[in-house]
C-alpha cells in the first residue's frame, strides 16, 4: 500500500513531494550509501495471485502471458525502487507519509470497532436528539407577483387595487407581472420556499394567516401578494418514519465516539516531554475526550 | 437525435410517461441513447385541457449539484492535509455545518439537490472481508489470528488494528492484504456512504470516481465516471485505474465491459481542457493515429458532458479563439497543463469547449457522427471535501487554501521557479443544473445522458432554453416550459428538420438566484461551419436588463454598470433585471449547413471571494492583476441543427 501511494506520489501531479523527494534521494544517494534491507526479492504465489486479481477486476478477463510478465517486472521495479527508499530513509518524517499512515489506522479501526445499532440504542437516541428530527411546517400558497421596476412611484397603488380584486374573488391570473416564479406551491417546507423567493419571503409567508390573499410581502424579486391555502404544522414524526435516518446518525455519532477511544487507548501508552515552558497540551487535551 | 435512458420511476410512472421500445442492444445505430427505456423528451409536453398543470410531465425544476469532488480519501487531498471523509463531504453538499480541516466551521448558503463524491479509489482496505472470515484468507496464520482478535471484542479488536498497522508499517503485512482487495474495502465502504446519504426524492448521493489520467506528465485527461446505478452493481467491478491506462478510449472500453457484466449504466464527464496542452478535443486518437467513426461514437455515446468551469479555471472559451467575445477573459488558467508545463503555440485551440463543437461539427461532416457534441457541466474539484462555490463563502481548492488572510498571494500551486499558480487565481466555481423530472439518481442522470443541463459558475440561476421553428412573441408567458416543450426540443438536443423558407427560432428565460445579482443579459452563441467547410462562431445579445436604457452601437451593447463597492464587498440590485425572457429567431441562418447555438446568462458585476476576503481580513489586495469583481454566468447546453 506504500508502494501504491508511492506510485500515485510519482503519477500525481497536484503533489510535488515526488520532485522533491528525487532530490533528497539523489543528496543521499551521494553522501550517505546505504544498503537495502535485503537483495533477494521473493515473488510468492500469492502474490502472483495479486496481481492477477487486480488485472482481471478491471479488465474483466485473466492476463495474458505478456501482461503477466511485464505486470511482475513493473512489481519488481517497484520493490527494488521501494526498498532503496526505505534504505535511505524517505519515509521518515515525510508529512504526505506520516498523514496516510495516520488516515489508514483511523479508518481501520473504524472498521473493525464499529457496531450495528440495537433497536433500543435508536429509540434512546431518538429520545435525546429528538428536534433534530422535527419537521418544519408546510405550506400550500398561490401568489400574485409585482415588478417593482416596471411600476415605479404606482407600485403601491397597482398592489393595493389587485388585493381589493382578488378579495372580490377575482383571478390571481388577472393580476400581476408576467414571471417563471411558480404561481403556487404544494406542502412545500420553508427551505424549499426560500429556494426559489429568497429568505425574506419564506420567513414572511409564515405570518400570514391561511386562506385568504394578504401582503405584499417582499422577496428577492419583487412585492408579492400571497394566499396561504393549507399549512401544515410543524411536527415531530413517528419513530419508524425516522428509523433509517436515525441509524444513520447514529453510526455518525459512535464512529467519532470509537475513533476517540481508540486513540485515547493509545495515547495511554505514552508519556510526552514538552521542551517549552508554557506547555501547549493542556489546551489541547479537550480535544482528545 | 438524443434521449435519454430510464426506467420507468416512482415519480415520472405516476405521470404515465409514455416509454418507447426496447433498443435493440450494443452495436445497433442508436446506442448513442443506450439500451434501456427512454424517457421521450418530445412526451414532456402538457396534454391539452383548461388545467396548464394537469398532465404536467415535463421537468418543472433543475437541480442543483457537484459531480467533482475530493475528500481525504482521495491521496492526493488527503496527502494535502484534508481530514473530511465523503460522509463529511456529503453532509455539508446537503447543507449541514461542518467543520472544515483547518478547524473553521462552514456550511452552504444555499444547500445542493445532489452530489457526485468523485475520489480517487485506489490504495486501501481488505479489513471488511477479513471480518467476515474469508476462508482464503484464515489459510494465513497471521490473518486467522487477527480474524479471532476481532471478533473475540473487548481490547482484542483494537490489538488486531495495532498489529496490523505495524506490520504494514514494516512492510511485514500478509500478501493477500495488498491492493486490489483493499481498495475493494474502500470502494465498498464509499458506495454504502451513498447508499445511505442517498434519499430519492429529497437528495441524491450517486456513486462515482474520477479516473485521474496525467498523460505525457501532467496533460490532463481527468473524466469523473458517474454511475446510474446503486451499490449492488457498483460493487461488482472495481472503477478503473491509470495504473492500467492513461488512454482515454481504454476508459470507454473499461465502461464497455462494466455495463456488459453489470446491466447498469454509466456515463463520464472530462474537465479540465485548459490544463490538457492541447489534449483535451483532439484530432487524432491518443496514440496520433486519424480519428475514426468508431473513435467518435465511443466519445460521444460516454461522454455526454463537460465541466467547463471549475476552482481551476474556466475550459468554455478562450479570448485568443473567441476574439470578438468581450466576456471569454474570464477565470482563466492559460499557461501551462496541470504540472503547469507551459503551453506552446497550438494548444489552446484543442483545450476549449466552444472550439471543440465548432470542430465537432467539421468531424460530423467528415466521419458521419459528432465526437464533441458535449453538454454543459460544471463542479468544484474541491480537494477539502467542502463544494463551495460561492463567493461569499469560499474554502478554496486544497486545504492549505482554506480561507486565511494571506491565501490570495502564496501559491496555490507550484511546480518550479516560474511554474506558480497564485492563491488569488482560484475560482469560487462551480455547480451543475440539471432538468429532471425528479429528484432520483435514474432522473437526474437520464437528464444529464439527453444533456438537459446547464452550467453556473456558482448562482443557482433558473434558465430555460428550447429551440423549434414556430416561436413567437407570444410565447413569452409565465410557463414558458409548457409552450418550450410542446413547440420545441430543449437543450441538448437536435432540432428537427428545418421546415422549407423557415429559421430557427429559440425560447430563453432566466430567472436570477435569488441571494445572487440581478441579470445583465442574456446571449446567444451560434457555431456553424461556412460555404468552405471552416467553423465560425457569432455572439448575439438577445435580451438584457435595464432595457430602456442600453442599446446595441457598433455590434455592442452598453454596459449594465457596476454597483459594487469593494473595500466592503457589497453590490446592489439597483442595475440590471431580476428575470430576463425573450424569443430570438436567427437572422443568418443557414439551412443547408452545421450549426448549434447555446445561450450564455451573465449576472451583473458583484465582488469576487477576493473581494470578501480583503473586507473580512481588513487586508489590502494591492495587486492589480487580482480580479476583485465577477460577473457570474451560466451556460446552457447547445441545440444543434443538423441539414
Amino acid at each position: 500500500m506504500v508502494r501504491a501511494l508511492i506510485r500515485r506520489l510519482i503519477r500525481e501531479p497536484l503533489l510535488h513531494f515526488a520532485l522533491l523527494g528525487g532530490a533528497i534521494f539523489a543528496a543521499y544517494a551521494a553522501f550517505a550509501p546505504v544498503k537495502p534491507e535485503s537483495s533477494r526479492i521473493v515473488i510468492t504465489e500469492s502474490q502472483i495471485v495479486s496481481i492477477e486479481a487486480q488485472f482481471r477486476n478491471t479488465w474483466q478477463r485473466p492476463p495474458s502471458r505478456e501482461e503477466l510478465t511485464a505486470l511482475t517486472e513493473n512489481y519488481v521495479r517497484e520493490e527494488v525502487l521501494y526498498r532503496e527508499g526505505i534504505a535511505l530513509g524517505l519515509d521518515r518524517d515525510d508529512p504526505v507519509i506520516r498523514g496516510r499512515v495516520k488516515q489508514k489506522v483511523e479508518v481501520l479501526s473504524e472498521d473493525m470497532l464499529n457496531t450495528e445499532p440495537t433497536e433500543a440504542d435508536l429509540k434512546n437516541y431518538f429520545a435525546s436528539r429528538r428536534e433534530l428530527f422535527e419537521e418544519p411546517p408546510a405550506f400550500t400558497f398561490e401568489q400574485v407577483y409585482f415588478d417593482p421596476a416596471r411600476h415605479g412611484s404606482g407600485l403601491s397603488i397597482e398592489v393595493s387595487a389587485a388585493l381589493a380584486g382578488l378579495h372580490a374573488g377575482k383571478q390571481a391570473d388577472s393580476f400581476g407581472d408576467s414571471t417563471m416564479l411558480a404561481p403556487r406551491m404544494e406542502n412545500a417546507l420553508p427551505h424549499d420556499i426560500a429556494v426559489v423567493f429568497g429568505d425574506e419571503f419564506s420567513a414572511g409567508i409564515r405570518n400570514l394567516q391561511v386562506g385568504q390573499w394578504m401582503g405584499p410581502i417582499r422577496s428577492s424579486f419583487g412585492l408579492h401578494l400571497v394566499r396561504v391555502t393549507k399549512q401544515r404544522p410543524a411536527r415531530t414524526p413517528l419513530f419508524a418514519e425516522v428509523r433509517d435516518q436515525l441509524a444513520r446518525e447514529w453510526n455518525r455519532t459512535r464512529s467519532v465516539e470509537v475513533k476517540n477511544a481508540f486513540y485515547r487507548n493509545l495515547r495511554k501508552r505514552y508519556s510526552v516531554e514538552i521542551e517549552r515552558a508554557e506547555s501547549p497540551l493542556e489546551s489541547a487535551r479537550a480535544v482528545t475526550k | 437525435m438524443l434521449a435519454a435512458c430510464s426506467t420507468p420511476n416512482r415519480e415520472s410512472a405516476s405521470n404515465a410517461v409514455e416509454l418507447g421500445p426496447p433498443a435493440t442492444g450494443p452495436g445497433s445505430p442508436s446506442t448513442d441513447i443506450g439500451e434501456t427505456v427512454p424517457a421521450d423528451p418530445s412526451k414532456f409536453h402538457k396534454e391539452p385541457g383548461y388545467s396548464p398543470y394537469a398532465g404536467r410531465n415535463y421537468p418543472v425544476r433543475a437541480y442543483f449539484g457537484d459531480q467533482h469532488v475530493h475528500t481525504a480519501w482521495s491521496v492526493d487531498a488527503g496527502a494535502s492535509g484534508a481530514t473530511l471523509t465523503p460522509e463529511d463531504a456529503v453532509r455539508f453538499a446537503r447543507g449541514e455545518q461542518v467543520v472544515a480541516t483547518s478547524g473553521q466551521p462552514v456550511r452552504l448558503g444555499q444547500a445542493l439537490d445532489w452530489v457526485v463524491i468523485s475520489d480517487h479509489s485506489d490504495g486501501m482496505g481488505v479489513i471488511t472481508e477479513l471480518k467476515a472470515g474469508n476462508a482464503e484468507m484464515l489459510k494465513d496464520a497471521t490473518l486467522k489470528r487477527w480474524s479471532e482478535m476481532m471478533k473475540a471484542g473487548g481490547a482484542g479488536p483494537t490489538k488486531a488494528v495495532f498489529e496490523l498497522v505495524s506490520a504494514q508499517s514494516n512492510k511485514q503485512l500478509p500478501p493477500l492484504l495488498k491492493d486490489p482487495r483493499f481498495a475493494k474495502a474502500v470502494w465498498e465502504k464509499n458506495t454504502a456512504i451513498m447508499e445511505k446519504y442517498n434519499e430519492p426524492g429529497r437528495f441524491t448521493a450517486f456513486i462515482g470516481y474520477e479516473w485521474t489520467s496525467n498523460a505525457g506528465g501532467g496533460d490532463n485527461l481527468h473524466r469523473n465516471v458517474i454511475y446510474r446505478d446503486g451499490k449492488d452493481k457498483a460493487d461488482q467491478v472495481l472503477p478503473f485505474t491509470t495504473f492500467q491506462s492513461e488512454n482515454p478510449e481504454d476508459l470507454w472500453k473499461w465502461m464497455t465491459e462494466w455495463e456488459k457484466k453489470t446491466g447498469g449504466k454509466l456515463l463520464a464527464i472530462p474537465h479540465n481542457g485548459n490544463l490538457s496542452n492541447g489534449r483535451m478535443f483532439p484530432l487524432a486518437t491518443f496514440a496520433g493515429d486519424p480519428l475514426t467513426r468508431g473513435w467518435a461514437e465511443e466519445r460521444q455515446k460516454w461522454e455526454p458532458l463537460f465541466e467547463v468551469i471549475q476552482m481551476k479555471g474556466q475550459s468554455e472559451s478562450h479570448p485568443s479563439l473567441s476574439r470578438s467575445d468581450e466576456f471569454a477573459n474570464y477565470e482563466l488558467w492559460d499557461r501551462g497543463n496541470l504540472t503547469q508545463t507551459p503551453k506552446k503555440p497550438g494548444m489552446i485551440q484543442y483545450e476549449y469547449l466552444r472550439e471543440a463543437l465548432k470542430n465537432g461539427l467539421k468531424l460530423e461532416q467528415d466521419l458521419g457522427v459528432n465526437p464533441f457534441k458535449y453538454g454543459m457541466a460544471a463542479g468544484t474539484d474541491t480537494h477539502t471535501g467542502l463544494v463551495s462555490a460561492e463567493e461569499d463563502n469560499f474554502f478554496g481548492k486544497l486545504v492549505a487554501g482554506e480561507p486565511a488572510a494571506d491565501r490570495w498571494k502564496e501559491d496555490a500551486l507550484k511546480f518550479g521557479p516560474d511554474r506558480i499558480v497564485k492563491g488569488w487565481e482560484m475560482t469560487a466555481a462551480g455547480y451543475t443544473a440539471v432538468w429532471a423530472t425528479g429528484n432520483t439518481r435514474a432522473e437526474i442522470w437520464d437528464a444529464m445522458k439527453r444533456r438537459e443541463t446547464y452550467a453556473t459558475s456558482g448562482p443557482h440561476m433558473v434558465v430555460r432554453f428550447f429551440g423549434g421553428y414556430d416561436f413567437t412573441t407570444a410565447d413569452i408567458s409565465r410557463a414558458p416550459a409548457a409552450v418550450g416543450y410542446e413547440k420545441g426540443v430543449a437543450m441538448g438536443s437536435d432540432l428537427k428538420p428545418a421546415p422549407t423558407g423557415k429559421a430557427p427560432t429559440f425560447l430563453i428565460a432566466a430567472l436570477k438566484d435569488p441571494k445572487g445579482g440581478n441579470l445583465d443579459r442574456i446571449q446567444i452563441i451560434k457555431g456553424w461551419l461556412d460555404k468552405s467547410g471552416k467553423p465560425q462562431e457569432k455572439i448575439y445579445d438577445v435580451v438584457w436588463g435595464d432595457a430602456e436604457r442600453r442599446r446595441i452601437s457598433n455590434g455592442k451593447l452598453t454596459p449594465v454598470g457596476n454597483t459594487v463597492d469593494v473595500a466592503r464587498a457589497t453590490w446592489t440590485n439597483t442595475i440590471g433585471d431580476p428575470e430576463l425572457i425573450t424569443v430570438w429567431r436567427d437572422p443568418d441562418f443557414d439551412a443547408t449547413t452545421r450549426a448549434f447555438y447555446y445561450a450564455r446568462i451573465l449576472e451583473i458585476p458583484t465582488p469576487r471571494w477576493t473581494a470578501y476576503d480583503a473586507a473580512y481580513f481588513k487586508i489590502k489586495i494591492d495587486d492589480p492583476k487580482v480580479p476583485m469583481t465577477t460577473q457570474e454566468r451560466a451556460w446552457t447546453s447547445p441545440i444543434w441543427y443538423v441539414p
